[in-house]
């Protein structure tokens, strides 16, 4: 067995200077869920007081730009705010970005910065920044909600950042400093490869993600087939929150120690249990997800899909919006 | 609606499997003869199981064999409520009804694209078996 890699650099507040930000135009290029808080954020922080810098917006559709000149910024075609950047955030969705970046890189002036926010489109070749800009990674760990809402409250979120290309010389500072400015560093962010980031991202999704979903829809089939009520069972498994606090905890207290906080009935029940899960199977079929993700195997499936229409969309559509069980329990219950 | 007798189920799935042959494009055809060239279905409720093999040329039935890489199962009442839209094989699979081994889940496209050509076969071969036979002409 290899031995564990060593912890990566973790990165807070202290370690930034969001100063040499002063006097800079930043490109948000895409407001969609990423696009519009790390927005917010940033001019939040910069775009006035003792750091004035510009935060621009690059949309290419238009619900996005309606939605950026709402938030009251000025939008720009993608490669008009790419042509205006100091600093450049790509953030178009992972499988739209190769077939966006001959355009919008032939605009980057030299001494740039572009930065991703998932390593995926470099990570698997699919890109090629012009050679005269730093290429950076900053790539928050937190859905577009949670980043703007912990951002409020001064909680800051988890990120991972990088430097992939370091054209000026500067490229570490610079990406801190966008961090410390998108109100991650409050919280802290740890250095990772544009690779490391995508096969942690895409095999926790891809890996655990999958078998935590089947688990709760096994637990609640099984459960109401046998009679148990539809709305308590979804109270144990999420609806009352108690999951999410528990997550929390673990965040909090340690994951082994958490498992102990909830009685000895619960320990006890849920580590026997936990001995009859074929383990051996999961992990052959998790070793096998991380194979297809490292190898870029899965990186060239997606890309399949987008070129060609994503014929698989509908089919997910309509498993997730059909009216299963679960989904009219939720409604009934919100209406109560 | 009655189904068929057990009897005939493995001739309804063996029909439906000529009807697909008859929707699917040959690059349709191709494409799904590369990603899986076999797909075992099991109904464990009626002790069937079809093996629909797939060449460049054409879909045909095989013999079902013991350890089939791909393997789709489900009750037959699943695959009926499905085809005549009782109930989508989109919730049946979130409800657990459906079980699907050995599938390489980065050629779902060629997949689905069994999926609707599928389930309408399946009717029309359904309703092809329930039809009496038409009367001698005199």
């Amino acid at each position: 067995m290899n031995p564990p890699a060593p912890h990566p650099r973790l990165f807070r507040d202290r370690d930034a200077d969001p100063s040499i930000l002063r006097g800079k135009t930043i490109a948000i290029l895409g407001y969609g869920l990423l696009g519009q808080p790390l927005g917010l954020n940033l001019r939040d922080a910069v775009g006035t007081g003792t750091i004035p810098a510009t935060v621009i917006v690059g949309s290419h559709d238009e619900p996005s730009s309606a939605r950026a000149r709402a938030d009251g910024f000025e939008v720009l075609p993608l490669v008009e705010a790419a042509a205006r950047a100091d600093l450049a955030l790509m953030l178009l969705p992972d499988e739209v970005q190769p077939e966006a970046m001959p355009a919008i890189g032939a605009r980057l002036r030299p001494g740039s910065a572009l930065v991703f926010a998932s390593g995926y489109a470099l990570a698997y070749g699919l890109v090629t920044p012009p050679p005269g800009v730093d290429v950076l990674l900053f790539a928050p760990r937190m859905g577009g909600e949670a980043i703007r809402q912990r951002t409020i409250d001064g909680r800051g979120y988890m990120a991972y950042l990088g430097v992939e290309h370091d054209a000026t010389g500067k490229a570490r500072d610079l990406v801190l400093a966008l961090a410390a400015a998108g109100g991650c560093l409050k919280f802290g962010a740890l250095e990772m490869t544009a690779k490391q980031e995508v096969v942690l991202d895409l095999f926790v999704e891809q890996a655990f993600g999958p078998w935590m979903g089947a688990a709760l829809l096994s637990a609640f089939h099984v459960g109401t087939e046998a009679g148990l009520p539809p709305l308590g069972l979804l109270m144990e498994l999420y609806l009352s929150g108690e999951m999410s606090e528990t997550f929390a905890q673990m965040a909090r207290d340690g994951f082994l120690p958490s498992t102990l906080s909830h009685g000895f009935a619960a320990s006890f029940g849920g580590m026997t249990r936990a001995l009859t899960i074929d383990r051996e199977q999961m992990g052959e079929q998790m070793r096998a997800i991380l194979g297809e993700i490292d190898s870029g195997a899965f990186a060239e499936a997606l890309q399949d899909e987008y070129k060609n229409g994503y014929p698989c969309r509908p089919f997910l559509d309509k498993v997730v919006g059909d009216d299963d069980i679960i989904s009219r329990t939720e409604r009934e219950f919100r209406a109560m | 609606m009655a189904s068929p007798a057990p009897a005939d189920f493995t001739a309804t799935l063996a029909r439906m499997i000529a009807l697909i042959d008859t929707k699917l494009s040959p690059v349709q055809r191709e494409k799904l003869a590369t990603a899986m060239p076999t797909i075992q279905w099991e109904f464990p409720d009626v002790d069937t199981k079809l093996c629909l093999a797939a060449s460049k040329d054409a879909l045909c039935v095989a013999s079902p064999v013991d350890h089939a890489p791909f393997v789709v199962r489900m009750a037959r009442s699943t695959l009926e409520d499905a085809a005549f839209g009782r109930r989508s094989l989109g919730a049946a699979f979130l409800a657990g009804r459906i079980h699907v081994r050995g599938m390489n889940p980065l050629r779902l496209r060629e997949f689905i694209m069994l999926v609707d050509p599928l389930l309408e076969s399946y009717r029309e071969a359904y309703l092809e078996s329930a039809s009496p036979p038409s009367a001698p002409v005199s």
